[in-house]
């Protein structure tokens, strides 16, 4: 049946071979899936044609940005798996939004802001390389939660086709399941001016006392955009003193760091943590959220073990570096007990099931049943689902 | 530098990769790279790089993909899977010293003598 889809996307956006299919068969999560075909589709009519296909021939289809979760979002079960990388324009721009397709990368979209004084405010860590689609599929998380918020309240509307085959044009109520509703073809973004006026500010805390006596005072500051905490041991592993730190951002100059320069250089610190735990073993990153008033006694479980952890601690979110499973799953069962859950930043894909709140599930099943009732797409991630 | 088995397939060599901006193909960056090796399969796709090793640039765990794909190449060879291009440029290197092969030997040695 390749044939068929050589002539509807071209012969050089689909593929069988078998290098093709190992290397979409997992994601970051490093489980490994069975991949049926990958397909590069780059226009609407693609993904419809598709779609109706998959379900002529009775397959499932899982949906590809970067690949860059660890929850399992995109490993494929014998599906046809989409990468949207080619499906990366920006479609059009006024003053106060953005309409790209889903393959678009963010800080490709944010370079393309910036020369028009514009920026979009949703930016996750990996911004880099991070695509729309897979942001909205996940709800994203961004530095700036604090200040605005995630994905969902930044997305107009979504053009997208679901598992029946009909194109739909949805507000930002389909954002955050992970693809299992529909394929978005189309999104539109709303977007602010460029932020000029910024400052920052670095506190060296001599405990974790210290620092969430800080955070309580900094979470009730309007102007602070963004307070990202590095525990006493993952500085020690980054090579800063042994210290907790809270490199805190402002809009305007209430921070004593106004020169552009060295506001990128300590962000660039910050984002260095993870690069220097990752290349000592600690590489399960995970993301762990709870109620602020009950961080503490997570705070000192993982201190007391000798697990670094660092993220945007006024959000209530963690991300401690294990180097070995058996860990995080103890962390977990303490995470529960605190009234705390975990896929906020990554999704649940595969791995968080367990996770989902009961009324979570019944919105998601029930949104299933509406838009794709047959599960062909992205089989198995968020819920267990069969009609 | 590291070696391929630390690659965690996060991803953020993605960034780097001109070949995935050209082509679309994730397979062509270091993840997809890394990914081949580690499950030992041997194609000729390991030609298709490079191997300017920018991507170490943005990785968290330090791989020298670059390192493990002239391995890789080395494993080819000992296998017999060669491109022809491959193939015709040793041959050049062995008879002429280069590998375009249009140069003569005493050339060659005119110009470096």
């Amino acid at each position: 049946m390749i044939s068929w889809l050589e002539k509807l996307v071209g012969k050089e956006n689909v593929s069988d071979e078998i290098i093709e299919r190992e290397v979409y068969s997992t994601d970051a999560s490093q489980i490994k899936g069975k991949t049926d075909k990958v397909i590069w589709p780059e226009t609407v009519k693609h993904i419809h044609q598709i779609v109706l296909y998959t379900r002529r021939n009775k397959k499932n289809i899982v949906l590809r940005g970067a690949g860059t979760n660890f929850v399992g979002s995109v490993v494929p079960q014998n599906s046809l798996v989409l990468d949207f990388t080619k499906m990366n324009k920006i479609l059009s721009f006024t003053k106060d939004s953005v309409v790209v397709e889903p393959g678009v990368v963010l800080d490709d979209l944010n370079e393309f802001l910036q020369k028009r004084n514009k920026f979009f405010p949703v930016v996750p860590e990996d911004s880099a390389v991070c695509t729309i689609g897979g942001m909205c599929g996940v709800n994203s998380f961004s530095i700036y939660e604090k200040k605005f918020g995630r994905m969902k309240d930044w997305v107009l509307e979504v053009e997208m086709i679901d598992g029946h085959g009909k194109l739909r044009r949805q507000g930002n109520e389909v954002i955050g399941f992970e693809g299992i509703l529909g394929i978005i073809t189309k999104v539109k973004l709303k977007i602010i001016d460029k932020i000029i006026e910024k400052s920052m500010n670095v506190f060296k805390c001599a405990n974790i006392e210290e620092a969430l006596s800080k955070v309580s005072s900094l979470r009730d500051n309007p102007e602070c955009i963004s307070v990202e905490f590095i525990s006493p041991t993952a500085a020690l592993l980054s090579g800063l003193e042994h210290k907790a730190y809270l490199i805190v951002e402002y809009l305007g100059f209430e921070g004593e760091i106004m020169d552009e320069q060295e506001m990128r250089r300590i962000w660039s610190i910050r984002k260095d943590v993870f690069h220097k735990l990752a290349s000592k073993g600690f590489t399960l990153l995970e993301d762990p959220s709870l109620p602020l008033e009950n961080m503490p006694e997570l705070l000192y479980w993982l201190e007391k073990k000798g697990i670094p952890s660092f993220g945007p601690i006024c959000s209530g979110i963690l991300h401690p570096c294990f180097s070995e499973r058996e860990s995080s799953t103890q962390m977990y069962q303490l995470v529960l007990q605190l009234k705390g859950t975990t896929g906020k930043t990554s999704g649940i894909g595969l791995l968080k099931k367990d996770f989902l709140s009961e009324v979570s599930k019944a919105e998601t099943i029930s949104l299933k049943k509406r838009f794709d009732p047959d599960n062909i797409l992205n089989r198995g991630k968020v819920i267990e689902w069969q009609e | 530098m590291a070696g391929v088995d630390k690659c965690i397939l996060c991803g953020l060599c993605r960034q780097d990769s001109s070949l995935l901006k050209a082509t679309g193909r994730e397979t062509l960056t270091a993840r997809g790279k890394a990914i081949l090796i580690k499950r030992g399969i041997l194609d000729k796709i390991f030609y298709i790089d490079p191997l300017t090793n920018l991507t170490v640039l943005h990785c968290p765990t330090d791989v020298d993909i670059s390192e493990e794909i002239q391995k890789q190449r080395v494993k080819m060879v000992e296998n017999g899977i060669e491109t022809k291009a491959n193939r015709q440029m040793i041959e050049n290197i062995r008879e002429y010293g280069n590998p375009y092969g249009y140069l003569k030997k005493e050339e060659i040695t005119q110009v470096y003598s």
